[in-house]
């Protein structure tokens, strides 16, 4: 290590440059796991929130929670006790200020106001009745407020926020809770149901119970229902899995370019250094001790880079405007920056095959 | 006594039929402690070639080396770069030192390498080289007198027994040239130690205990 870092110490700008070059990349795959992360959490957080262990959806739904429907009564058909499970229904659509024309996307969950998916209230209280809605804080930044009426969907009847609860999102966009009643108005308009077992949902959320364990009940004239992980509901979600295997790839990629770009400028500093490690060689300095040195230097320069593309990142995520889908994972990234460092080392790795190879003959009688 | 570097019977050929060269013939040389011995040879006599071997960096065709009393020819490339390490100290013709390390660090690299303090001899050796001033020094920022000092004084610090020079005086003018060659008979003698300067130039020779002349690759003690 001793003559690793002398030499930098040494040719100052030329390490500097290629720990600038180590920081940008390093930089650029963070900003995108922040953004991977960010992009993941908005499309899950509110079925994380939940904390459920698994997920019931209509057969015919492909997994997909807005194409999920069933009634209020298959409830009943799952063998779990009543606090454990929860019957939800999903409507994703625009909120709008009583007065203004613009819209702000939302995904509307209805549930019974006791059932353990609603989250808990930060202001305000729960909803009462038909009328009444929380909404999650980050839709609240947008410009709402408590006591505040608002329209939803194409209901003509205003919603009343009566609370805020913590930020989150569903599908991208904010999330607003209001009780069953209100969804099936929302999603089916002015029908009418006999009673309420005939009434929509969309899912049933299930604590405590894993997909495999649990039993739904099935007779002939009942919708076919399946069982789910929420791990595998997630996954299902419209564009998550794409989402996270396209930035994925793209980070994977910048990892073989960090090999190859360490891997180059340890090549060309070891091949401009070939005659000097013949002169050592031949003073009885070993192979070993230089090949540590060359990858001491490629450890180096991957450890100041990544550092320094940490700290960059982590600024970065306080500068961003709240509509920029961003999270800083602090354990993800550990581990980018764990990759990043190995791979500048194996990147190091390649030239030691060079200076195995020089002879130290070549130190003598060089007219 | 044990000479410090004995050679017998040294045949060196490169290549094969046609293109068969013979770069050493049967060559005998011995050499002991605190003698400094001089060879002298036009280009292409062989002087690189014995140097080398001399100094394990590539083994003869036929006969054999002893580095103080121990034969090389068995030894596997890691006890050659020890016994090049511990005992013997090459001075080349340009700069055998490390352009990235300050004076003093080339012998703190020393000392990191051989794990035992060397600097109460490297004190003296730079006193003694007169080169204490520049011990904050990039070599670099030496001149070509300086800088061979400093490699003396770096082929010295680990004490070895045996010193191989290779045209230590090619890159200098002729009052720093024999400056050099002074100090290193100098040093053969105060600290016993067997130094082999090779040479093209009849004027370094005459500070030598003895002469060799080398002429295709045979080597002969020079009578005047
Ligand atoms: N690796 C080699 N392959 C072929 N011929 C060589 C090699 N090394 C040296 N020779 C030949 O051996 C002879 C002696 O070379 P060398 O020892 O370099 O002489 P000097 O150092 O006195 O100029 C020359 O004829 C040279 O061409
Ligand atoms: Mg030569």
């Amino acid at each position: 290590m001793y003559l690793a870092w002398k030499e930098m110490r040494y040719a100052k700008l030329r390490y500097a440059l290629i720990i600038g070059v180590m920081v940008l990349v390093a930089y650029v795959v963070f900003m995108l796991t922040g953004l991977a992360d960010g992009l993941a959490d908005g499309n899950k957080q509110a079925v994380v929130d939940w904390k459920a262990s698994s997920v019931i959806l209509s057969n015919d739904s492909n997994k997909i929670a807005s194409a999920s429907s069933m009634k209020q009564s298959d409830l009943k058909r799952v063998s779990v006790s009543d606090k454990n499970k929860a019957g939800v229904g999903y409507f994703p659509t625009a909120v709008q200020h009583q007065k203004k024309s613009e819209k702000q996307n939302v995904s509307v969950l209805g549930a019974k106001k006791s059932s353990f998916v609603v989250p808990n209230v930060t202001k305000g209280r729960l909803y009462q009745n038909k009328h009444e809605i929380i909404i999650s804080q980050n839709l609240a930044n947008l410009g709402y407020h408590l006591n505040q009426k608002v329209k939803l969907g194409s209901d003509s009847k205003l919603y009343k926020i009566v609370g805020f609860s913590k930020a989150t999102k569903f599908s991208e966009v904010p999330v607003i809770y209001l009780n069953l009643n209100a969804f099936a108005t929302l999603k089916y308009g002015d029908q009418v149901f006999k009673n309420n077992g005939e009434k929509p949902l969309s899912l049933i959320a299930i604590k405590k119970q894993s997909a495999n364990k649990l039993t739904v009940s099935q007779s002939s004239d009942d919708t076919k229902l399946d069982k789910l992980s929420v791990n595998t509901f997630i996954q299902n979600i419209p564009g998550y899995s794409a989402q996270n295997v396209t930035l994925g790839a793209m980070i994977g990629f910048l990892f073989v370019v960090v090999a190859a770009i360490i891997g180059i400028f340890m090549y060309v500093m070891t091949l401009q250094k070939t005659s000097l490690f013949g002169v050592m060689k031949a003073q009885g300095i070993k192979t070993s001790y230089l090949a540590k040195s060359i990858v001491g230097q490629a450890l180096i320069v991957g450890v100041v880079g990544v550092a320094i593309a940490f700290v960059l990142g982590y600024l970065t995520g306080f500068g961003l405007p709240e509509t920029m889908p961003y999270s800083t994972d602090l354990g993800q990234w550990l581990l980018d920056g764990i990759v990043l460092i190995l791979v500048a080392i194996i990147g190091g790795l390649f030239s030691i095959r060079t200076v195995t190879k020089v002879d130290p003959i070549n130190a003598i009688g060089g007219e | 006594m044990t000479p410090v570097l004995k050679m017998t019977h040294i045949n060196k050929r490169f290549g094969a039929g046609h293109t068969e060269v013979d770069a050493l013939t049967d060559v005998n040389f011995s050499v002991e402690a605190g003698q400094f011995v001089s060879i002298i040879g036009p280009s292409g006599s062989g002087k690189s070639t014995f140097l080398t071997i001399a100094g394990g960096l590539q083994s003869p065709s036929d006969g054999s080396i002893h580095i103080n009393g121990t034969e090389l020819s068995h030894m596997n490339a890691k006890q050659l770069s020890e016994v090049r390490f511990n005992q013997l100290g090459f001075i080349l013709q340009a700069s055998n030192l490390i352009p990235f390390l300050k004076v003093a660090e080339q012998f703190d690299l020393v000392e990191k390498l051989t794990h035992q303090s060397i600097q109460a001899r490297v004190e003296s050796l730079l006193k003694s080289l007169d080169i204490e001033d520049l011990k904050q020094k990039y070599p670099k920022e030496l001149s070509g007198g300086e800088r061979q000092r400093v490699a003396i004084a770096r082929a010295l610090s680990n004490d070895p027994s045996l010193i191989l020079a290779d045209e230590p005086t090619a890159s200098l003018d002729s009052e720093h040239a024999y400056e050099v060659v002074k100090i290193l008979a100098r040093e053969a003698h105060e600290q016993n130690k067997a130094i082999i300067m090779v040479t093209h130039d009849e004027r370094m020779t005459q500070w030598s205990d003895e002469v060799y002349r080398i002429e295709d690759g045979k080597l002969k003690i020079k009578e005047d």
